[in-house]
């Protein structure tokens, strides 16, 4: 472990100065360059704007054909278009959000993008024949798919280069990506990028690329990035990669110059603000670099601290990170709603003056975002289509980073002796639900009509977490290890995930059924509650029942007055269970005692005992007693 | 302290309340999860997904034990016009005994109604002047302030404000009615009251902050030495209750011996 602390000033002050030198990279240089098959490639020359919060760009595309098709036309992803207007499918049904008012923006106020030239090798400009396309819903409003004809096709195993210019203006932050007060501003979604030409679930090719909708993130290929923003030098910039040259323009004063370089990313993005301070320090391999608003400062360490765990535990667990660097962004408060998300290499977080030590939201968003580097950024699943490959594990990542640091009791907040810890809290957005049946958790993103967090996140982090408390935390290891060394960079689908579970359970002779467990927890809206429903002692009965149709083996530890324990199984199918004793002195009766199924919806009723310990009834009632003394104290005071 | 029977008459009502909230709260958490044997997880300590699962199944929990909790604390706010005018009435008049107490309690009592209703009114006046502008002004915090510290400033600011302005109130009030009880005519009282305040009005308010800090203080000290204390045996229980009740007693005490000194400082 080696630790450096250094608030960097040395790029601000040569850029103040005026100095043309250019400062070398901030990345260490000795890491794997080719771990992705690198199909989509930019070369991305930025001009910005900051006046008009808009940047012209040119961008040499280099795109891979790995398919038996020839193609005879390339598709683009113009995501920025979906804040062009409230026409766009992403805001047609929407007139708030964040709390913001969207009928009355201004013209300014709004994004889009544009491709204004795409030249092929022979010269052709192609953007002569592109059009907007719109293959999720045919509302020809919606440009945030561009599909543009080729005069040459691609063959098979041919790479084709484009040579394009495009500009983009970025909205007043709607969500993530925009621009927000004193020049802050988020460019993410921002450039046209190729969407992916795969072999769907039927084993067919075809171009999957959908519009930009509400509960869709990320799908596009892996590739290199070398992407070079020349801008007012009043700006802090940070990115996706690694600044590889930045300092002032030659001739050009009151200008800099930023080269980033990016290596097997399926994504770029980038900030500039001029109030940031920065941050560096080096864990292991990684560089990290955090962005801090001057007013958060006193969070530079919570945020360092939170990726430093994150990024033992994760490289412990999963696998060794893939990349050479982190850059942690911390948005300002005016535009709060650029934060709370995952780029490659990149992630925005939150936070609030004051937030004490003891609440750790902060780090809890911190780990989730970090995790999203291994999920989104390395698996890189389709989280369009199969969401909860990413932030389910990623859910329960944070679960287990947050309370394995913090303790599983409190890892989350512990104030005035409420605490909770991080995996408990995802538990209770799925139980808690009004109708934890809502809706299955395997459909595309855009068919969710709410419940999406409870059921991508939560709901698949619990049932991670009852699975691995079933098969025991090494073999849940070896699987999640097992699949990430197998599948990194190359997309995997729920399939790989299950034949890598059945291939370790297997291996290690597990009598856990994970088929009719995973078709249960991602393919139904089944649901589990176990209650204890009687004991009878005249007959020496315990009569307990299932609620819900999830079916799931588990066993119910019986305790006579003796002391003596005994446990009978309950097999899955069965939705009741009536069981008699020849003894008739039984105490208490226990289902799932260990608590392994963690998805059960109420924990409290899986008990029934004859002798129940009331004190910590007493201790609370006390409390609440006591807690009346002091308001009643407090509001009596001026009568 | 010679006014202890004051003190504990005073005290006994406040608890005699909060046994009934606390009844209420055994009564609904016994009836949700008294037979499980997760209470022998929630003896160890908070445990969040007991309290979130009986949540979830039992939602009128929360709100019976608030509303039985919120009624009596306006029970016990009606109760204490009641109890000011014995105890503001004991000490005026160098009176000790519970007999004089309750006389003095009945004799005053509505006429104190009228000062602790014009003391609410103008307190909500004040909150009025203060955070109505405040909160018109907002609009959305993010875009209007500068950075949340500015903003968290100044709602601190402000709370202290209101504090700093609700105490002089509180004082006017005290004061008229030790004067009621000199001289019986309500204006009058009142009048004199706001003259009294002026003429000494650092000591009097230095009264006020020192009554504040201190209730601050003891509710601090309190979540500090409790937080979380156990239930693994009964004694824990018992330690838990005594030491609530003495924390309560000595807010009681704190109390009176303000409204002591304001005396003091009255008859000087
Ligand atoms: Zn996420």
């Amino acid at each position: 472990m080696n630790k450096k602390w250094t608030i960097n000033t040395l790029l601000v002050f040569m850029t103040i100065m005026g100095m043309s030198t250019y400062v070398s990279a901030q990345c260490h240089t000795d890491y794997n360059k080719s771990q992705s098959p690198k199909i989509a490639n930019y070369d991305i020359e930025v001009d910005l704007d900051h006046n008009a919060k808009s940047a012209a760009c040119i961008q040499k595309l280099k795109w891979k054909n790995t398919s038996p098709d020839t193609l005879r036309e390339l598709r683009f992803y113009m995501y920025m278009n979906a804040f062009k207007d409230l026409k766009s499918t992403y805001l047609k049904n929407t007139r708030k959000m964040f709390g913001q008012d969207l009928k009355n923006r201004t013209e300014k106020e709004w994004g889009r993008i544009e491709v204004t030239q795409a030249i092929d090798k022979d010269g052709n400009d192609l953007t002569n024949k592109q059009k907007y396309i719109q293959p999720n819903d045919g509302n020809e409003l919606d440009e945030t798919v561009l599909s543009m004809p080729l005069v040459d096709p691609i063959l098979p195993g041919e790479e084709v280069e484009l040579d394009m210019t495009f500009n983009v203006k970025l909205p007043r932050t709607i969500v993530r990506s925009g621009y927000g007060p004193r020049d802050f501003f988020l460019f993410v979604h921002w450039f046209p990028q190729v969407c992916v030409y795969e072999q769907n679930q039927e084993g067919t090719w075809g171009w999957n690329s959908h519009q930009f909708m509400q509960g869709t993130e990320f799908f596009s290929d892996f590739g290199d990035y070398n992407v070079t923003i020349k801008a007012s030098d009043h700006l802090v910039i940070g990115g996706s990669g690694c600044k590889v040259t930045s300092g002032s323009v030659p001739g050009k004063s009151g200008e800099q110059v930023v080269t980033f370089k990016a290596h097997d990313l399926i994504d770029f993005g980038w900030v500039a603000y001029p109030e940031y301070e920065t941050y560096t320090s080096t864990y292991g391999n990684t560089d990290i670099e955090i962005l801090m608003v001057p007013e958060h400062c006193a969070f530079a360490d919570r945020y360092l601290k939170a990726i430093e765990q994150g990024l033992e535990y994760l490289e412990k667990h999963v696998g060794p990170y893939p990349y050479p660097k982190i850059t942690v962004v911390d948005p300002p408060t005016h535009t709060l709603n650029s934060g709370f998300m995952e780029y490659p290499m990149m992630i925005t977080c939150a936070t609030a003056y004051g937030i004490p030590r003891s609440v750790r939201s902060v780090e809890s968003l911190v780990i989730h975002e970090f995790a999203h580097m291994y999920f989104m950024g390395t698996l890189a699943s389709n989280e369009k289509e199969e969401a909860w490959l990413d932030e389910g594990f990623v859910t329960y990542f944070e679960d287990r980073i947050l309370d394995h640091y913090h303790g599983d009791q409190a890892s989350l907040f512990d104030v005035l002796g409420a605490r909770s810890g991080n995996a408990q809290q995802s538990r209770n957005e799925y139980v808690g639900m009004d109708n934890p049946n809502l809706g299955t958790i395997a459909r595309p993103g855009w068919e969710f009509d709410g419940g999406f967090k409870s059921l991508i996140y939560a709901k698949t982090a619990t049932a991670l977490h009852t699975m691995e408390r079933i098969v025991g935390q090494n073999m849940m290891d070896e699987i999640i290890k097992t699949y990430f060394d197998r599948h990194k960079f190359t997309h995997p689908k729920e399939a790989d995930l299950r034949s890598i579970i059945s291939e370790v359970l297997e291996e290690n002779e597990s009598e856990f059924d994970a088929d009719k467990y995973l078709d249960q927890v991602l393919h139904t809206t089944a649901s589990v509650d176990f209650k204890m429903i009687s004991i009878d002692n005249a007959t020496g009965t315990i009569k307990a029942i299932r609620d819900g149709d999830f079916e799931i083996d588990t066993e119910v530890l019986v305790t006579f007055s003796d002391g003596g324990k005994k446990t009978i199984r309950w097999d899955g199918d069965q939705k009741e269970l009536e069981y008699t004793f020849k003894a008739i002195d039984i105490v208490s009766a226990y289902i799932d005692p260990d608590q392994k199924i963690y998805l059960d919806l109420n924990l409290n009723n899986n008990s029934l005992t004859l002798d129940p310990n009331r004190k910590p009834l007493y201790k609370y009632a006390a409390k609440i007693g006591h807690w009346f003394q002091v308001v009643s104290q407090w509001t009596s005071f001026m009568m | 302290m010679k006014h202890w029977k004051s003190i504990v008459l005073i005290y006994s009502l406040q608890l005699l309340l909060g046994i009934l909230v606390a009844i209420m709260a055994f009564q609904q958490l016994d009836g949700s999860i008294g037979d499980s044997l997760e209470l022998d997880r929630l003896a160890l300590g908070f445990d969040r997904s007991i309290f979130s699962d009986m949540i979830n199944r039992f939602p009128d929990i929360i709100s019976n034990i608030q509303s039985r909790f919120v009624v009596s604390a306006l029970m016990f706010m009606l109760l204490s016009i009641f109890l000011h005018a014995g105890l503001l009435g004991n000490i005026r008049k160098r009176e000790y005994s519970i007999s004089a107490f309750l006389r003095n309690a009945k004799k005053y009592f509505l006429k104190f109604l009228g000062v602790a209703s014009i003391s609410l009114l103008k307190t909500l006046f004040i909150l009025a002047i203060i955070w109505v502008p405040f909160i018109e002004y907002m609009g959305n915090p993010l875009e209007t302030f500068h950075s949340e510290k500015s903003f968290i400033l100044t709602v601190i600011s402000l709370l202290i404000l209101s504090a700093l302005l609700i105490i002089v109130i509180w004082l006017w009030s005290i004061l008229s009615r030790y004067y009621l009880i000199d001289e019986s005519r309500l204006i009058e009282a009142m009048k004199k009251a706001w003259k009294g305040l002026r003429l000494n009005f650092l000591r009097y308010y230095l009264v006020g902050i020192c009554l504040l800090i201190s209730h601050v203080l003891i509710t601090w000290l309190y979540t500090l030495v409790v937080d979380d204390w156990g239930a693994e045996i009964w004694y824990s229980i018992l330690g838990l209750i005594v030491i609530q009740q003495v924390f309560s007693i000595i807010r009681i005490w704190v109390r009176v011996f303000g409204f002591a000194a304001i005396d003091n400082v009255a008859k000087e």
